[in-house]
């Protein structure tokens, strides 16, 4: 019930309150300057607040590509995600791909302009290489043939491994291909980069 | 302003705020407490269902595969065009994504927040349009006791952000005293088309409200043109952010194909579709959250309030069409209760025209491809209406209106359960959703 129904004298405490409040709204008073500021103060700091919100979220755009990747719904930077690949023994020559970008330690064995990469690595978990899972999720591994359980074994022919892939970045400027002297192909989207552990081949 | 000035200023403002509720409370009957008293605890109970758990169960439930990845593309400039809606709904369902991440608290965090917000804007408009803070008060808790409204406060989905929208565009015209305002409903009925097409209906209500009040000059009517160019431009800049060539023949072709993909749909039965006229009756709501866990599961089911749903269906269709007959039929005249007066009836016409634009023509044009969260809007619109002839009825019946209140408060507290996601066994969750087509 709005404030112009209240009754203009009632007894008591109530009244009291009543009127109080009935002083300070009767018509023909000036109108309250404690709430113009108010207003002001209110659209000062909404305003503010807006401002900063927006910049946010320009600001935390700008950096969502690099915790996600495309194509790799739910893979994100920090996550490990079950990958499953099937390959050929060949492929441990034939993978490669070719980035300036280093990702804790891991790399490309070639550099963007195609030379090979100064830091080449010898140990395998360094080194990057292009798989596509059998759901189709591109991505650059390393470490799969040396992961531990898969030392050991050395499939002759055609084999489905499944690994554990702990991204650790997702990189936009790479270039990959897919024979050891074929030429690099640049891909269009981010790629995510990580590390393949806990690697097993399913019997 | 000085610090001082400000902290001054919030304080003898939050004084007088304080002062003036304690006089509102002072001039109310008991009957009217315990009603406010109740009305509170639908609000903050109603708040609280929609927030808990929210990120429960952490993989897409219902349409939400439709709309989580690509808002997820949209940040990340994939194109991807396999939901042919709008983008506006995607594109503030990325903000939450921007800010919790791509998983089910991000992509359910702005259907939330708009979920709560209508609250606030059913508030807002019934106080305007009525003209009673009372009735404003009564919308809120409807809204806030209504598992409608509760289970797309938890989804990802864009209906509740539809609903929401809608409800903005008509409290803008209503309160508009200048061409501003009417520019300003312009933009948002331009907004909730962006979201879906169904939006563009809101112009009913906003046009009628616009003649019927005449708080504006009658020209001003001409700023809705603006509708059609906001949306071109929402379907541009999403097109834009998602890599895709974003000029008028690019758009033009992304337009058709939208079309045909509705056109395609209304042609395929889905077992969850019901007819648009048995939506007032609310035959077939949809469970638009499941997920199972040993022998419970939890369900967000889009039932309704029974004790508004039917009052709120007979009042929107009841209450144009007796005022129809009673200024119609000399012998009816006198039969229209004083206690409606004209400012109520204007209020009661443009919120009936919401009603029925928002669901008739899109229910007609969906044909088998018809949902009941199609009525979401349509619902806003009556069960506004209802909190307006509720807060008209108290002034004479209040002791009536408080048993009505709890009423609908035993049945919320009955409901809660099946609206929320409590974990329930399939008997206790049959026991709530007694007839077979509210059952998933």
């Amino acid at each position: 019930m709005d404030s112009s129904h209240v009754p203009e004298s009632p007894a008591g405490a109530k009244g009291r309150r009543r009127r109080r409040v009935l002083t300070a709204a009767t018509p023909g008073t000036a109108p309250s300057k404690v709430t113009g500021e108010f207003n002001v103060l209110c659209y000062t700091l909404l305003s503010l607040f807006i401002v900063s919100f927006g910049a946010w979220l320009i600001y935390a755009w700008s950096d969502y590509s690099k915790h996600y990747a495309p194509n790799a719904e739910g893979w994100y930077v920090g996550g490990t995600h079950s990958v499953e690949v099937t390959l050929v023994p060949e492929d441990v020559r034939n993978l490669g791909c070719a980035s300036d970008v280093m990702v804790a330690g891991m790399h490309c064995a070639h550099r963007a302009n195609q030379q090979p990469f100064e830091l080449t690595a010898t140990e395998d978990r360094l080194l990057l290489r292009p798989y596509n899972t059998v759901a189709h999720v591109l991505f650059l591994g390393a470490g799969l043939w040396s992961s531990a359980r898969l030392a050991g074994l050395q499939p002759k022919e055609r084999f489905t491994v499944v690994c554990n892939f702990h991204m650790a970045a997702s990189i936009k400027s790479a270039a990959l291909r897919w024979e050891p002297d074929g030429s690099f192909d640049p891909v269009k989207e981010a790629v995510p980069a990580g590390l393949l552990t806990d690697c097993v081949m399913p019997q | 302003m000085t610090p001082a000035t400000m902290v001054r200023t919030v304080v003898e403002t939050g004084r007088a705020a304080w002062l003036d509720a304690v006089d509102r409370w002072g001039a109310l009957e008991n009957e009217e407490r315990a009603t406010t008293l109740l009305l509170a605890f639908m609000i903050v109970g109603g708040a609280i269902l929609r927030i808990q758990a929210i990120d429960f169960p952490p993989y897409y439930t219902f349409d939400e595969d439709f709309y989580a990845p690509t808002a997820h593309n949209y940040l990340l400039g994939v194109p991807d065009l396999h939901d042919y809606h709008p983008p506006l709904g995607k594109l503030l369902s990325a903000i939450g994504l921007l800010l919790f991440g791509f998983n089910s608290l991000g992509w359910r965090f702005i259907s939330l927040c708009l979920g709560l917000q209508t609250m606030i804007i059913a508030f807002w408009l019934a106080r305007e349009i009525f003209a009673s803070r009372r009735a404003g008060w009564l919308a809120a808790g409807f809204v806030a006791a209504d598992g409608f409204f509760i289970a797309y406060s938890r989804t990802g989905l864009v209906d509740g952000m539809l609903t929401c929208l809608v409800l903005w565009s008509v409290l803008a015209v209503v309160t508009a005293r200048t061409w501003r305002g009417v520019a300003v409903a312009a933009v948002f009925v331009g907004a909730s088309m962006s979201i879906k097409w169904s939006g563009v209906q809101t112009l009913a209500p906003a046009v009628a409200a616009l003649l019927i009040f005449r708080r504006v000059p009658w020209h001003t009517i001409f700023w809705f043109a603006l509708v059609p160019v906001v949306h071109l431009l929402i379907w541009m800049a999403g097109l834009y952010l998602m890599g895709h060539a974003s000029g008028p023949a690019t758009l033009w072709q992304v337009l058709v194909s939208s079309f045909s993909g509705h056109a395609t749909a209304a042609s395929a039965a889905n077992p969850l579709a019901s007819p648009w006229y048995s939506w007032p009756v609310l035959y077939h709501p949809i469970v638009v959250k499941l997920s199972s866990h040993g022998i419970t599961s939890r369900y967000a089911s889009s039932l309704g309030n029974p004790v508004f749903w039917f009052p709120a269906s007979l009042l929107v269709v009841g209450l144009p069409v007796t005022r129809g007959l009673t200024a119609w039929w000399a012998r009816w005249r006198g039969a229209w209760p004083p206690l409606f007066d004209p400012s109520f009836n204007k209020a009661v016409f443009v919120l009936a025209v919401g009603w029925a634009a928002l669901f008739v023509p899109l229910g007609i044009s969906m044909g088998q491809h018809a949902f009941l969260y199609h009525y979401q809007p349509s619902y806003g619109f009556a069960i506004v209406l209802l909190a307006g002839v509720v807060a008209k009825l108290e002034q004479r019946w209040p002791r009536a209106v408080l048993v009505f209140v709890a009423l609908a408060i035993l049945m919320a507290t009955y409901l809660a359960p099946v609206w929320g996601e409590f974990p329930l066994t399939e008997q206790e969750a049959n026991r709530r959703l007694i007839f077979l087509p509210w059952r998933p």
